[in-house]
């Protein structure tokens, strides 16, 4: 029998829906803060899922997002202080984001631009190695 | 856009978990698999006991690997290469020293030829356009994700690095809503 692998990677997720209807930022955003006024000009930042799941190197983290997408995060290796991930986020059946990449441990990738409700879904996908 | 799930039954499913597991399925199978296996209990524990089962084998050729004496390795590895051919100064110096003769009239014109070698190195090294290697380095400081490959099937995407608040930005759309960053 085999044994069950053991959880190398937390991968986080959140889902944020941005728009110039209102003027709120969730508090629960606080950290990204300073990103999204520097980066985007939307007026209202709304945390609408977050979700967390600890996966084996090789594993995949899948997640629902809103609008019916889908995201699945598989971190491949460690090196040089980066994690090496693939990172789908899929539409229907069109993948909107096929990539690889290496994001510093405990860093963030911002991927935006799906239309979602009156604005614009922003996901925020971290990771962080688990000692 | 209306979304299209391929449904799969068990045995296209089960066909298809190998590919799944190593990650070579295009998105669209990709999705399906899993959604399947989110259904499936049986499939979805043929897909975990695939990943455990390749999980212990890396285990293992990973061990495999720690235990072979690198050093030693390296040694028996080079004893088999041929030695480097010497450079051609080094071989006419020995060729003239073997023929007890000292080619001292030599040294002025090898001399020249090493400067203007340099100053060709350092004029070309100065004069090429900044920013053109390594393709995504900004202003010395390194972006907090390095883009190895990247597919999107949607009109445009922008890869942003802001480099002040460590983030790496893929923006996929139509539009470039932007106000700040530094686009690759």
């Amino acid at each position: 029998m085999l044994l069950e692998p053991v959880p190398a990677v937390e991968i986080r997720i959140g889902a944020v829906v941005a728009s110039n209807s209102g003027h709120g930022f969730d508090p629960r955003l606080v950290a990204l803060r300073q990103q999204f006024h520097s980066l985007f000009p939307y007026n209202s930042y709304q945390l609408v899922k977050e979700e967390r799941k600890r996966v084996p190197w090789g594993g995949k983290a899948n997640f629902d997002i809103p609008g019916g997408r889908y995201v699945i995060v598989v971190p491949r290796e460690f090196r040089s202080g980066r994690i090496a991930m693939k990172v789908l986020v899929i539409e229907g059946a069109r993948p909107i984001v096929d990539t690889s990449l290496a994001l510093r441990n405990h860093g963030t990738l911002l991927v935006g631009g799906p239309r979602q409700s009156n604005g614009v879904l922003i996901l925020s996908i971290g990771a962080d190695t688990l000692d | 856009m209306s979304p299209q799930v391929e449904l799969l039954s068990c045995r296209e499913a089960q066909e298809l978990v190998p590919l799944f597991v190593d990650g070579e399925l295009d998105a669209a199978r990709m999705r399906a698999v899993a959604l399947h296996g989110a259904q499936c209990a049986l499939c979805d524990g043929e897909i975990r006991q695939l990943e455990r089962l390749q999980l212990v084998l890396r285990d293992h050729i990973e061990q495999r690997l720690a235990g072979v004496a690198s050093e030693d390795l390296w040694k028996r590895i080079e004893s088999k290469l041929r030695k480097p051919p010497l450079p051609w100064w080094r071989r006419l110096h020995e060729a003239a020293a073997a023929w007890r003769w000292q080619p001292q009239v030599l040294w002025p014109a090898f001399a020249v030829f090493a400067i203007a070698a340099l100053a060709t190195a350092l004029y070309l090294r100065t004069n090429a356009p900044v920013g053109t290697t390594g393709g995504t380095m900004v202003a010395g400081a390194e972006p907090p994700a390095w883009i190895d490959s990247l597919e999107a099937d949607v009109g445009s995407v922008a890869v942003i690095d802001d480099l002040q608040n460590h983030t790496t930005v893929l923006w996929v759309s139509d539009e470039l809503p932007l106000a700040g960053g530094n686009d690759r």
